[in-house]
């Protein structure tokens, strides 16, 4: 067991002691059991999974963060958090076409295509843990 | 003052309580929104001490002087953040960050400076407009639906690469702060360059720490999150002073319609008294003459 704490700039979605996370980074989905390497990285969007115990499982979705693995101390950092069943799919689905249109239009600057980027990449990841989870 | 007849006076009494009854919602209004602002600024707290202690933590890790949003330049081309309301009725909140402003434009181009703006709510914007100052950006209508970090993200990002490709030296954002539930200051603060912890010294990387993909990459993400994680404060922080402001002026309008009031009702009473003594005079006279 470690401590982990799940913050966002609207407040503190999860505190407490688990057994292990689940969280998407940019090599890909990690698991981080009891010590742990020592890890800084950021996060990507995807599922979070907190298991208190193989049995109490929470899950996530959360979009960009870093993640702080220390020791016995684990912090995530996130923009957003939802519940599996809060997505507000239609909305995402309107972002990701807006994402797409702009994306596919000639006259962007760099910093537009890194934004809408991330938009097209937070929406996809969005709508299909919204699907997976009504599946 | 010309002389009312009673019904007029009981007209304007009318209107004048039908006005208070507006600044008396209104104020509910506001100390409601001004909760919900207050439990928002309050929830910023841990994120901001956490990402605070992160990038203290890697700058341990990092040659601070190299990395470009830290770069200290003589402060020639500076940007303005202007966060204002976009509503007004609510005593000086706005002209308080625009006088403010104002000053230190003009004080700035006298100097030879070049000021950009960016600005973030109405009443900026339409102060701004067609004043020949030169506007990056202008965006109204963000405390009702896009007050996110989709929104300081998108701002962040184009303060971060002006800042990276030198089209500005400096990054000041300038809003205005609760300081007391009832009182609030207009601040300016330095964005950018990033001014990061000073009292670290920098010890030989260790190698037991693992940063993915690398530590550049990393803190450059944490930079830019810090940044607009920045705005989104001042956002809440303008947007809790904003109500509490206006909290204040329809208070303070509420009171001064129930003097009003209490003040024209004596008008009235006299004017009442008055008609009906006249009246009374002449129907004695009357009364007398038939005698």
């Amino acid at each position: 067991m470690y401590k982990l704490d799940v913050v966002t700039p609207k407040g503190i979605i999860f505190t407490g002691d688990v057994y292990q996370t689940v969280i998407t980074t940019a090599d890909g989905e990690i698991g981080i059991l009891e010590n742990h390497m020592l890890l800084l990285t950021n996060i990507k969007p995807g599922k979070l999974r907190i298991e208190k115990s193989p049995t109490d499982v929470q899950e996530f979705a959360v979009t960009y963060g870093v993640i702080d693995v220390a020791g016995d101390k684990v912090i995530a950092l996130v923009e957003e958090v939802y519940d599996l069943d809060s997505i507000n799919v239609e909305e995402e689905k309107a972002l990701l076409e807006e994402a797409n249109q702009k994306l596919s239009s000639e006259s962007i600057t760099d910093q537009e295509r890194e934004h809408y980027q991330k938009q097209k990449e937070r929406a996809e990841a969005l709508i299909n843990l919204a699907k997976s989870k009504s599946s | 003052m010309a002389k009312l007849s009673p019904r007029d006076i009981k007209r304007k009494i009318n209107g004048i309580k039908n006005t208070r009854r507006i600044t008396s919602a209104m104020k509910m209004v506001s100390a409601a929104k001004l909760r919900k602002a207050q439990n928002l600024l309050y929830a910023t707290r841990p994120y901001s001490e956490k990402l605070y202690g992160l990038i203290y933590d890697l700058s341990i890790y990092i040659d601070r002087e190299s990395h470009p949003l830290l770069a200290k330049r003589e402060e020639n081309k500076i940007d303005y953040v202007v966060i204002t309301a976009d509503r007004g009725l609510a005593g000086a909140f706005n002209s308080n960050v625009l006088k403010t402003v104002w000053r230190e434009i003009i004080d700035l181009k006298a100097k030879g400076k070049e000021v950009n703006l960016i600005l973030i709510g109405r009443k900026a914007v339409n102060f701004f407009k067609n004043k020949g100052f030169n506007i990056v950006g202008a965006y109204e209508d963000i405390y009702r639906t896009d007050m996110n970090l989709s929104f300081t993200a998108k701002v962040g990002g184009i303060l971060a690469s002006r800042f990276i490709e030198a089209q500005t030296d400096a990054v000041y954002l300038v809003n205005n702060e609760l300081i007391t539930s009832s009182t609030y200051e207009t601040k300016i603060r330095k964005l950018l360059p990033l001014e990061p912890p000073s009292t670290v010294k920098i010890t030989e990387s260790s190698a037991v720490y693992n940063i993915e993909p690398s530590k550049e990459e990393v803190l450059e993400s944490l930079l830019q999150r810090y940044i607009n994680f920045q705005l989104y404060r001042a956002l809440v922080e303008s947007s809790t002073a904003e109500h509490s402001a206006r909290m204040i002026a329809m208070d303070n309008a509420t009171k001064n319609a129930g003097e009003a009031i209490r003040k024209w009702t004596i008008i009235f009473n006299k004017a009442r008294q008055e008609a009906i003594t006249t009246e009374l005079i002449d129907i004695i006279n009357a009364a007398e003459a038939i005698k």
